[in-house]
């Protein structure tokens, strides 16, 4: 098709725009590399000392020797690395299994099912603070201690359920109910029907839900400051560092966050689309209709492969 | 008419069913379906009422409490919320935070639908397509904290833009950072994330035919963009905006940070009140906080009903 002078102009700025969110997007990564092999300072670019020692004080907090810096504040990373993966791990995995169980019972008709829905949202949709500060309250008046394993995993799952349950919802609208009674028709109790047909089906909504679970988690600050008590998750000993002084430290962490999470993600996409593939053939599924019109004119592509 | 049947004890089936009134059996099944439900529900109810509602209920009632000393005395009293609404630096607050939300999203809007219908319309080779819509959405990903710390030596005075700045000749650019523009710009960055992915895919669902027929039938491209592309991409442009909405309104860290604290959100006002004990008025700033999110979630909701996206 041939662009009018409108749409020539139009391609220039949405590639200019689109390029500029993309090094908006990847410049604080780059950046933040560079100065995790910084010795001593982080406000002054570029730095003029290259060291690994950055890393060095991550893994080694209680080697004090490492730590040259006047004012420079000790924080030992390690501790609350662990306990926001278990914490995340945990809330996820739970998350996951509420969100599951809800977004199935959304298959069936119940009275009161469109309150429950904007019910269950509720935790995604009010801003964390208000949570955060609310929850606090609510166990200071039952006397529930705060710490992560309590008021903090319970905010952590309301957080991060409604995402899954999104999710889930999306998946069971295009789902193929008959399956199902295929398998109770050929004797399958409700249990391993699910196991064997729902579940294989709904993998990639699990690992997505999982993977918006930990993310959630893993990052969560507006809701966490207050409900967690003592204990300290990384962004709670992220945001209290740089309140004091922001350090090489810090950029070395952030670089292995930022590492890890890439590699967690590019992993999930790859699993995603081999999953898709499996269920839903090779073709993308706008192109699905052409192809069953191709089949239909002609024998053969039974596979459906694109050329 | 009499039927002979069950004269032996034995009750066949159909005896069984004709007793039962038409319609009693899908009755019977709806309640069990229904019965099901609720029991499926049951853990995700039970985390939202205690983890969600029951902290929202509690903000209401704190809010009439009133501070003795470091104690909670649990009255009703309008002292939080008459000290609240007297106070001009209240309007001040909830005025600016709506304005940063405002601003911010339009340009989130306006930068994320440009960037997803370049994406989407002019972007033809499949492959190049999909890598850069999965670059486009990895930093959702990854910690929008450890994004943030990296402010200060990118935008700082001798920071990074500075340094290229310098390098190319130009002149130094202003401090930009602990400044309402420099939190503006941050958000943006941090949450057009959010708008790319879902204005693409919308867009992207669009029939080409429909494009065409509405191409050949005279209208120009800015037309066919006004009058059919956006009305069928608007169900993705809501989506983005509603969940780029959602983070905003509780973002007290951004505006700590490279705000400085200069042009503070009611998040963080409530995080600082709380931090100091000044539980009723924290309470108070966060009704009133919840007003507001919901009212914008609510309109977005009145644009587009985002149940038809599930």
């Amino acid at each position: 098709m041939q662009l009018s002078r409108g749409q020539r102009i139009f391609r220039v700025v949405g590639g200019v725009v689109f390029a500029l969110i993309l090094i908006i997007l990847y410049a604080p990564f780059l950046i933040m590399g560079i100065l995790s092999f910084a010795e001593r300072t982080t406000a002054v670019f570029p730095p003029s000392d290259f060291s690994f020692i950055s890393y060095q004080k991550l893994f080694n907090p209680n080697d004090f020797s490492l730590y040259r810096i006047p004012g420079e504040p000790l924080v030992n990373y390690l501790r609350p690395i662990s306990l926001s993966v278990t914490l995340a791990l945990l809330t996820s995995v739970i998350a996951t299994i509420c969100a599951m169980m809800a977004a199935l019972a959304f298959r069936e008709r119940f009275p009161g099912r469109g309150a429950v829905f904007y019910a269950l949202l509720l935790g995604m949709v009010t801003p964390g603070i208000i949570l955060g500060l609310g929850f606090r309250l609510f166990a200071d008046q039952i006397s529930l201690p705060t710490g992560w394993r309590t008021t903090g995993l319970l905010t952590h799952i309301a957080w991060t359920m409604p995402f899954g349950f999104i999710v889930f919802l999306v998946f069971l609208n295009r789902f193929d109910r008959t399956i199902e009674e295929a398998a109770a028709v050929l004797g399958a109790s409700a249990w391993t029907t699910f196991r064997t047909v729902t579940l294989p089906v709904l993998a990639p909504a699990v690992l997505a839900s999982l993977l918006f679970g930990f993310t959630l988690s893993f990052d969560e600050i507006q809701r966490s400051s207050l409900v967690l008590g003592r204990d300290q998750t990384l962004p709670i000993a992220i945001i209290g560092a740089t309140t004091v002084r922001i350090t090489p430290v810090l950029y070395a962490l952030g670089s292995l966050i930022a590492l890890v999470s890439f590699a967690l993600v590019a992993f999930y996409l790859l699993f995603f689309e081999r999953e898709r593939r499996r269920f839903y053939g090779t073709t993308v599924i706008e192109d699905e209709e052409e192809t069953d019109m191709d089949a239909a004119s002609g024998p053969g592509n039974v596979e459906g492969t694109p050329a | 008419m009499q039927t002979a049947v069950s004269t032996e004890g034995a009750r066949p089936i159909s005896a069984v069913a004709t007793v039962r009134p038409e319609g009693e059996i899908d009755r019977l099944i709806a309640r069990n379906r229904s019965r099901t439900a609720w029991l499926l529900l049951l853990p995700a109810l039970a985390v939202i009422l205690i983890a969600a509602v029951a902290p929202l209920v509690t903000i209401v009632w704190v809010s009439f409490w009133r501070l003795d000393g470091l104690n909670l005395v649990r009255t009703i009293d309008t002292e939080a919320w008459r000290s609240v609404l007297r106070d001009p630096t209240f309007y001040r607050l909830a005025l600016s935070t709506l304005q940063t939300v405002v601003i911010v999203l339009v340009l989130v809007g306006v930068l994320g639908l440009t960037a997803g219908y370049f994406l989407a319309r002019f972007v033809t080779n499949r492959k190049l397509q999909a890598l850069l819509l999965m670059l486009a959405i990895l930093p959702f990903w990854t910690s929008y904290l450890i994004r943030i710390i990296t402010w200060q030596p990118l935008f700082g005075n001798s920071g990074v833009i500075n340094f290229i700045l310098g390098k190319a000749g130009l002149p130094q650019m202003e401090l930009f950072l602990f400044n309402q523009r420099a939190m503006i710009f941050a958000m943006t960055s941090l949450y057009v994330v959010f708008v790319v992915g879902p204005v693409f895919w919308a867009l992207s669902r669009i029939d080409p035919e429909v494009i065409a027929a509405s191409r050949s039938l005279g209208a120009s491209a800015w037309t066919t963009f006004r009058t059919v592309e956006l009305p069928l991409a608007r169900g993705g442009l809501v989506v983005g905006l509603f969940f780029a909405s959602i983070f905003l309104f509780g973002d007290y860290a951004t505006g700590r940070l490279i705000g400085g604290g200069t042009n503070p959100m009611l998040s963080d006002a409530i995080s600082q009140y709380a931090g100091s004990g000044q539980w009723p008025v924290a309470a108070t700033l966060a009704v009133v906080l919840f007003g507001i999110a919901i009212l914008v979630l609510a309109i977005f909701m009145r644009v587009y009903d985002l149940r038809k996206e599930l």
